[in-house]
């Protein structure tokens, strides 16, 4: 029952780029990295309502075996340097989703102990806005990074920049 | 029993501890001097009529335009009287030595270490008295009121390649 | 003749680090374990890798916005911090919120209570490997938010008390569907029990494990179950009532010896007696206005209707809104039953609008600090279920 059957011996065509992209775009394997109250949203994503496994995202405990990293919460002084060691230990290609206001800008917490904004340390791919964002809004933010990942390239790009 | 019940026993029993005692909106508040407060806490544990078997908290208040610039509360509760006292103990900004009341309620020691992050008081005869909250290697202490908001260092500032490795023998 | 302590391998102290990212350790909790082979001696929790400086940021707010920052605090149990914040400041200008408002509060920090221990279960049971769990109790907990979110238009910060009440009535549907969840939770309870209470790989992994004694525990200032399962019957809720907690029957469940299944078994009471509350609540709840602004019109703002038909109400809601309330100098404490323990705010006033010094006593903090007292003498892995059987939450250890 396999595409196989259909094609009998004919073959099929397409680019290398588009395959990989399009096998990448489903398969966005984001690591178990919570810090604050957006953590809590980002496990309701994955539970029973709304199912992140039927869009292929699936949650590893290492970051070894990840590539996305959804940076839900306010990241302070003392987590900057384990959020860019985490970021650091993934494998490429990677991608980063700051998920509510705290990651995105400080957010409601512009005071002394908090990096105002992850693309402070890590460059961001996606912005999920709210506080905390609904998790449709986290889902809306997926398919963001999908369409994304499907108009990238094999070929080996400038890393993206850090933000100053 | 009524918690003022507890406020006339203190008063009988340490008369020269005191400095003033109130009731404010039903919550008993005895300032008391520096000094006797190790000794005071002992009294408020161990005796009979009060068993203070709790301390829920601690922490300081700061007010930059008095002379006695740091106040510090503790929250004693008595779990089977129902008693709550709020002791407060006051110090010059150069005297932040306090005693530790860590060998007599085990509780004291992370609120200690927390006031000394927070406020920079140094408490005499604690175990550990390192930052709590902030890193290690934070400037300053960001709950005294001349400590701006919004000091923070530039994100190039923060050492990313340390992780706080801590040598084994230490802890 | 085959001797096995010939093959013993000796063994040398070594450090272990754990987190502060790992998927056990509920949020961004560092613990460093100092083992000898599989068995702890040491166990140093290490904090503050959220801290948001909350107390020093709620010194810049006036006395509303600063109820924005509490239920980022706790953020699982939000309304409930909400109305801890709240009442010290009711305490502190000497307002009394009416009844229809004290019930609504009560329920809602009650289904805040049923959804907290739903996470706690979930994380929990998903921790010893029961992913069924977490399935079950997430399912539950989005029909509860979804209730909070009917009444006050956030699912898990609501800031909906105001000083001397609401911030706006109740919706028709809020008690419908409050009422029908009422009617299938009971259920759901016993649906997660059966899965865990009995099953014997649950009770290997939680009995006798982790044991505090409530001498023990009481010095290290542990509240919440984490002291009712050592067998102390200590609640804010029996003990010092507040927002009319007096008014329901319910009781308040203890533990025999401290272990890990205890406080387990407590948490699922507790779900049960919070349901109890709810109903009473929602059957009972009294018509009336949902501020007292009649009272106290110093503190208290307006309800809406008025603002909008009167000239005082619109004076006092502008006032209100520009100038924020300005409570007399002095200070307040109240705490109140949190679903991790007690939590209290001490509020300074200078009689400024806004708060001279906010001080929150933890619940969390205090209850992760006796980690190592818990798990000296345990293995390395059951390090994670005492951790996860504490239920602390990093938001509010750190501040």
């Amino acid at each position: 029952m396999g595409i196989e059957e259909h094609l009998g011996d004919n073959i099929i065509t397409a680019s290398l780029d588009k395959i990989v992209s399009w096998g990448r775009k489903w398969s966005i394997w984001p690591a178990t990295f919570g810090l604050a109250c957006c953590a809590i949203e980002m496990m309701t994503v994955a539970s029973s309502r709304y199912d992140f496994d039927r869009l292929g995202l699936i949650f590893r405990s290492s970051p070894r075996q990840a590539d996305l990293i959804i940076v839900s919460g306010r990241v302070s002084y003392k987590m900057a340097p384990m959020v860019k060691r985490i970021y650091d230990q993934m494998p490429n290609p990677k991608w980063v989703i700051a998920m509510g206001d705290c990651a995105s800008s400080g957010g409601l917490f512009n005071v002394y102990s908090i990096v105002q904004g992850v693309d402070r340390i890590i460059p961001v791919d996606v912005y999920v806005p709210g506080c905390p964002p609904r998790p449709e809004a986290l889902i809306y933010g997926i398919t963001k990074l999908q369409e994304k990942i499907e108009k990238g390239t094999l070929k080996h790009e400038e890393p993206p920049k850090i933000i100053k | 029993m009524d918690v003022m019940f507890a406020l006339t026993v203190i008063k009988e029993s340490k008369p020269k501890a005191i400095v003033s005692a109130d009731n404010i909106k039903g919550d008993v508040h005895i300032q008391i001097k520096k000094e006797d407060l190790l000794e005071f806490a002992l009294f408020l544990k161990t005796d009979s009529r009060l068993e203070f078997d709790m301390l829920s908290d601690l922490f300081a208040v700061d007010y930059p335009k008095r002379a006695e610039r740091i106040e510090v509360i503790y929250n004693f509760y008595s779990i089977k009287n129902n008693f709550r006292v709020f002791i407060k103990v006051r110090s010059k900004t150069d005297e932040t030595e306090y005693p530790s009341l860590t060998p007599v309620y085990n509780s004291a020691n992370w609120f200690e270490r927390e006031a000394y992050d927070m406020f920079g008081l140094k408490f005499k005869d604690h175990p550990d008295l390192k930052r709590i909250l902030n890193p290690d290697d934070w400037d300053g202490h960001p709950l005294l009121k001349d400590y701006p908001l919004r000091k923070r260092p530039e994100p190039e500032e923060i050492k990313m390649d340390d992780p706080g490795y801590i040598d084994i023998e230490k802890i | 003749m085959f001797d096995y302590k010939d093959y013993l391998v000796e063994t040398d102290k070594f450090a272990l680090n754990i987190g502060p990212s790992h998927p056990a350790t509920h949020g961004v909790l560092r613990v460093l374990v100092k083992l000898d082979g599989e068995t702890i001696v040491h166990a140093e929790p290490i904090i503050g890798y959220l801290h948001t400086s909350m107390e020093k940021y709620a010194e810049y707010k006036t006395y509303h916005q600063a109820e924005t920052i509490t239920d980022r605090m706790d953020y699982v149990a939000g309304a409930s911090n909400n109305l801890g914040y709240i009442l010290a400041v009711e305490k502190l200008c000497g307002v009394k919120a009416p009844k229809r408002a004290e019930y609504v509060r009560v329920i809602l920090a009650e289904f805040t209570r049923i959804s907290s221990h739903l996470v706690w279960l979930a994380t929990h049971a998903v921790d010893l490997g029961a992913l069924t769990e977490f399935l079950y109790c997430f399912r539950e907990r989005e029909l509860i938010l979804d209730i909070i979110e009917t009444v006050t238009g956030s699912r898990m910060t609501p800031s909906f008390y105001r000083v001397g009440g609401l911030a706006m009535d109740i919706h028709n549907d809020f008690i419908e569907k409050t009422r029908s969840f009422i009617k299938i939770f009971p259920d759901k309870i016993n649906e997660y029990e059966a899965l865990l209470t009995k099953n014997k790989i649950w009770l290997e992994r939680t009995k006798n494990l982790g044991i505090i004694s409530a001498e023990s525990a009481i010095n290290f200032a542990l509240t919440g179950p984490s002291l009712r399962g050592s067998g102390v019957k200590y609640d804010v809720r029996k003990v010092n009532p507040y927002s009319s907690y007096e008014d329901f029957d319910f009781e308040v469940p203890i533990g025999d010896n401290g272990d890990t299944y205890d406080r387990y078994v407590i948490r699922i009471e507790e779900m049960r007696q919070s349901l109890k509350i709810i109903t009473q609540a929602v059957e009972n709840i009294p018509e009336g206005e949902y501020l007292s602004h009649d009272e106290y019109p110093l503190y208290v703002k307006p309800t809406k209707k008025r603002s909008l038909t009167t000239m005082e109400g619109m004076i006092f809601n502008f006032k209100y809104g520009m100038e924020g309330i300005k409570p007399p100098k002095g200070e307040a404490y109240q705490s109140i039953e949190n679903p991790r323990g007690e939590l209290g705010f001490y509020l300074v006033s200078d009689g400024s609008a806004f708060p001279y010094r906010m001080r929150v006593r933890p619940p969390s903090f205090c209850n992760i600090s006796a980690l190592n007292e818990m798990t000296k003498g345990h293995m390395v892995a059951d390090l994670i279920a005492i951790m996860g059987s504490v239920d602390i939450l990093l938001g509010e250890v750190d501040r």
